[in-house]
């Protein structure tokens, strides 16, 4: 079964996005409210993929990504980034990041998982 | 007496004419200085307000992703939660389904209308925004077909692509937007078509700019519309922002792209004495790269920057007739 750690400070969103993963993909899915949060959470639960937000108070996240390839114990885990910013340049900007994709909200629940797998080279 | 006279006089006299020089000479001097404070001063004010102008900008900008965010993120939710929920198996209950169904119907137009907002408000913050590169009129033209294609589809539409004679057709311009400017051009010409109509997709070379033309097989749009429609918030009719879930704000858009890159867009209506030829037509005419420009932007790709305010007359009536 997948891992998927879930990173952002929306409440709701995590909910969502979560409640997708798991009813419709059958992964297994924890969530962290910020950047800190979720570092600390990854270097523990060594998830197989992360779901990042990318507009969160304190860090955000490109600098939580940043951070994430900066610790040795978690740099191999793919990161994917959820973000409002629909503009063509912004995710550019996102993807020369070097995370593994860039994911639009609003996302659609029922291809949420397909979306991520396609990303992620996993079979669905 | 008369020697001394005959010597000082002329000395006199050259003193007094250089006095007046100088004091002419210091006159322009005075005076030069005057205008060179008022030039600098001029220099710092015009600097200032073009401080001012770019902070200007960049709070629009900034006001622009902060709206963006905080609108799609409750959207997320609400979306989320609703599709969730339509997919539960608890909701046999027909009228519990067609509530959820309006719901998310137009959950999903509030999704379009901000986007489409939004993209309005960029272009009028940034004319710069544009990411100009080299690109392939048929390559996007493939790209906006394959997108439609499912939409087309679905309503029993067929589309039909006529190739220009001869060199393919290349142009400076940024992809992403006029494939967005394609798409809402074909989305809106298979709206309007009845089915088994086929569209039909034309292009031309015409001198140094090349025209795209798209004909949908739709009730045509009166004449004194075909340049409203470019308004924002205008439809034909106003049933049709309900009917054909449009927003009102995407030939808006595809003018301000359009522009943007130097070009133009008009409709017409097409010739209503050719049975199965009525409906309208959607034209756009952008500059395009000769093979000489083509080369030279190759070499030069890294250092373009901006695009060039041509202003070009709209509503050129251009013959495709030999293409059909």
């Amino acid at each position: 079964m997948r891992r998927i750690l879930i990173i952002d400070d929306d409440d709701d969103i995590r909910e969502v996005a979560a409640l997708s993963l798991e009813s419709i993909a059958g992964w297994h899915v924890t969530t962290a409210n910020s950047g800190a949060a979720g570092i600390r959470a990854a270097v523990v639960q060594q998830p197989d993929a992360i779901l990042l937000d990318v507009m969160m108070p304190g860090m955000d996240g490109p600098t939580t990504f940043k951070e994430i390839q900066n610790t040795p114990s978690i740099a191999h885990i793919p990161v994917l980034l959820l973000t409002a910013k629909v503009q063509g340049v912004d995710q550019r900007r996102f993807a020369s990041l070097g995370v593994a994709g860039v994911l639009l909200k609003p996302f659609d629940p029922l291809t949420l998982a397909t979306q991520m797998a396609t990303m992620l080279g996993w079979s669905v | 007496m008369d020697i001394a006279l005959a010597v000082i006089a002329p000395l006199l006299a050259a003193c007094v004419f250089l006095l007046i020089a100088y004091r002419r000479a210091r006159k322009q001097v005075v005076k030069l200085s005057a205008q060179t404070q008022q030039a600098l001063r001029m220099t710092m004010q015009q600097q200032q307000m073009l401080r001012e102008h770019t902070h200007a900008g960049a709070v629009k900008d900034e006001f622009i992703a902060t709206v963006s965010h905080e609108l799609r993120t409750p959207l997320t939710s609400i979306r989320g939660a609703l599709g969730l929920l339509s997919a539960m198996p608890c909701h046999t209950d027909p009228k519990a389904q067609n509530l959820l169904r309006i719901a998310l119907a137009n959950t999903e137009r509030l999704v379009r209308l901000i986007n489409d907002i939004l993209d309005l408000a960029r272009m009028e913050s940034d004319h710069s925004s544009l990411q100009l590169q080299r690109c392939s009129l048929p390559e996007l033209i493939v790209q906006a077909v394959e997108t439609i294609t499912p939409m087309a589809d679905a309503a029993e539409v067929y589309v039909e692509v006529f190739p220009s004679r001869g060199e393919t057709i290349l142009f400076n311009g940024d992809p992403d937007r006029i494939l967005q400017l394609l798409c809402n051009l074909l989305s809106n010409a298979v709206k309007f078509s009845p089915p088994g109509a086929t569209i039909r997709v034309l292009t031309k070379v015409i001198a140094d700019d090349f025209v795209l033309r798209i004909e949908d097989r739709g009730r045509g749009i009166p004449v004194e519309q075909l340049e409203s429609v470019f308004d924002r918030f205008q439809q034909v009719e106003d049933a049709d922002s309900k009917a054909k879930g449009g927003t009102g704000l995407g030939l808006a858009i595809c003018r301000g792209i359009a522009v943007q890159h130097g070009g133009a867009i008009w409709a017409e209506r097409n010739d209503s004495e050719t049975p199965g030829r009525l409906g309208s037509s959607f034209n756009l005419q952008l500059p395009r790269l000769t093979l000489l420009e083509d080369t030279a932007l190759a070499s030069q790709q890294d250092g373009l920057h901006g695009l060039h305010d041509l202003v070009v007359e709209q509503h050129r009536n251009v013959d495709l007739e030999p293409l059909l």
